[in-house]
C-alpha cells in the first residue's frame, strides 16, 4: 500500500527541535520560525551533540550571518504567502522594513548564497504552491490564483508554463498518471 | 539542508557533445562537482561502487540503452527518489511516450535547442533549480521540468 502524506516543513521544524531540546535536558524559547534562544548557558559538549542530533534531521545550525539573513528573507516571504497576507507596499519596501537592512544589501546576500535572485525565488516558490495545491489540494486554477495573488488564471498559467515547461492541468493530470502508475 | 556543492553526473558517449556539456559546466555559478560517465554500463557501475550518489544525473538520450522502455525504472529503483534527479537530453521533441517516462522518475527532459545560448540557460537552470531543491528540501516528487 502507498499513501501520500502532506506536512508543514516549519512545524515539522519546530515539533522536531522541541524533541531534541527536550531529550538534552535545554531550557528554551523557540522564537518565530527557526529561532531558538537558550534560556541558560550550556556546556559545548551537549551543544554539540545537540548539533549531531539535528543533522541526522537534515537541520543545520546557520552560523553565517550571509545564510542567517537569507533564511530570514525566505522565511518573510514564506509567511506572506502561507498566511496570505501580502503587503501594500512594494516587496523590496516591505523585506527593508521587516528586516531593517537596505533592499540593495538583501537582494547582493541572496544572489550571492542562493545563485539566483528575490524576484526569481518568489515566483519558484509560488510555483511550488500552486503545484502542491493542484497535487495534494486539488484546488482549482482560480483558487491557487487567487490564493498566490495572480491578477488572473492566465498569468497563473503563463508563469507555471514558463517555470515548468507545462500547463497546470497537464501538471495535474501527469502527477495523477505517475501516482496510479507507481501505486 | 546545506551543501556545499552539487555534485553532478554527465553520460554521455560522444566526445564532442562532452566536451561541449564541460565547457557550459565550467561557467555555472551554483558550486558543483562535475564527473563523467561514457556510457550507460559505465553509469551503473559507478552507482553500484560509489559511496554516495550525485544529486543530479544527466544522461543523453542517444545512449543505446536509454531508449528501452524501463530503463529509467530500473534505473529509478537503484537511487531513492528524494535524493538524486534524473534527467535527459535529446534533439527529439517530447512525444506522448514522455508521460511513461516521468511516471518511472524521469525529472527533467531537454528538447536541446539548435541556439547553443539557449542550452547552456537551461542548464544553468536546471542547476539552479536542483540547488533550490536540495537546499530549501522541496518534495522532489513533484520536480518536473520540460524544456
Amino acid at each position: 500500500m502507498k499513501v501520500y502524506v502532506k506536512c508543514n516543513i516549519e512545524d515539522t521544524c519546530r515539533a522536531i527541535l522541541g524533541e531534541q531540546l527536550d531529550r538534552f535536558g535545554i531550557r528554551y524559547t523557540l522564537i518565530g520560525s527557526g529561532c531558538v534562544q537558550f534560556e541558560e548557558v550550556i556546556s559545548m559538549h551537549t551543544y554539540q551533540e545537540f548539533i549531531t542530533a539535528l543533522q541526522r534531521y537534515n537541520i543545520h545550525i546557520l552560523d553565517n550571518n550571509k545564510t542567517l539573513l537569507v533564511e530570514k528573507i525566505k522565511a518573510v516571504v514564506i509567511a506572506l504567502y502561507r498566511l496570505n497576507k501580502l503587503p501594500l507596499i512594494k516587496m523590496s519596501s516591505y523585506l527593508e522594513e521587516k528586516l531593517g537592512t537596505s533592499y540593495r544589501t538583501l537582494a547582493k546576500s541572496f544572489v550571492e548564497v542562493c545563485h539566483m535572485s528575490i524576484e526569481e525565488y518568489i515566483i519558484r516558490y509560488k510555483i511550488e504552491r500552486a503545484k502542491e495545491m493542484l497535487v495534494n489540494e486539488f484546488l482549482t486554477l482560480t483558487e491557487i490564483a487567487h490564493t498566490l495573488h495572480y491578477s488572473s488564471v492566465a498569468h497563473l498559467s503563463n508563469q507555471f508554463k514558463k517555470v515548468t515547461g507545462f500547463c497546470p492541468k497537464e501538471f495535474q493530470g501527469l502527477m495523477q498518471y505517475k501516482r496510479i502508475n507507481t501505486a | 539542508m546545506y551543501t556545499d556543492k552539487i555534485s553532478i553526473l554527465l553520460v554521455e558517449s560522444d566526445p564532442v557533445e562532452r566536451q561541449y556539456l564541460e565547457s557550459i559546466f565550467r561557467t555555472v555559478k551554483v558550486p558543483h562537482g562535475l564527473s563523467i560517465c561514457e556510457s550507460s554500463q559505465q553509469l551503473a557501475e559507478h552507482l553500484r561502487y560509489t559511496q554516495e550518489l550525485p544529486h543530479l544525473i544527466l544522461l543523453s538520450a542517444n545512449l543505446p540503452d536509454i531508449s528501452k522502455l524501463g530503463y529509467f525504472k530500473k534505473l529509478r529503483e537503484s537511487i531513492k527518489p528524494h535524493s538524486c534527479t534524473l534527467g535527459v537530453y535529446s534533439k527529439e521533441t517530447a512525444t506522448d511516450g514522455i508521460r511513461d517516462l516521468f511516471a518511472s522518475g524521469l525529472n527533467i527532459y531537454i528538447e536541446k535547442p539548435a541556439d547553443p545560448s539557449l542550452l547552456d540557460k537551461i542548464i544553468k537552470e536546471v542547476v539552479s533549480v536542483n540547488w533550490q531543491y536540495m537546499t530549501d528540501g522541496l518534495d522532489r516528487e513533484r520536480f518536473i521540468l520540460k524544456y
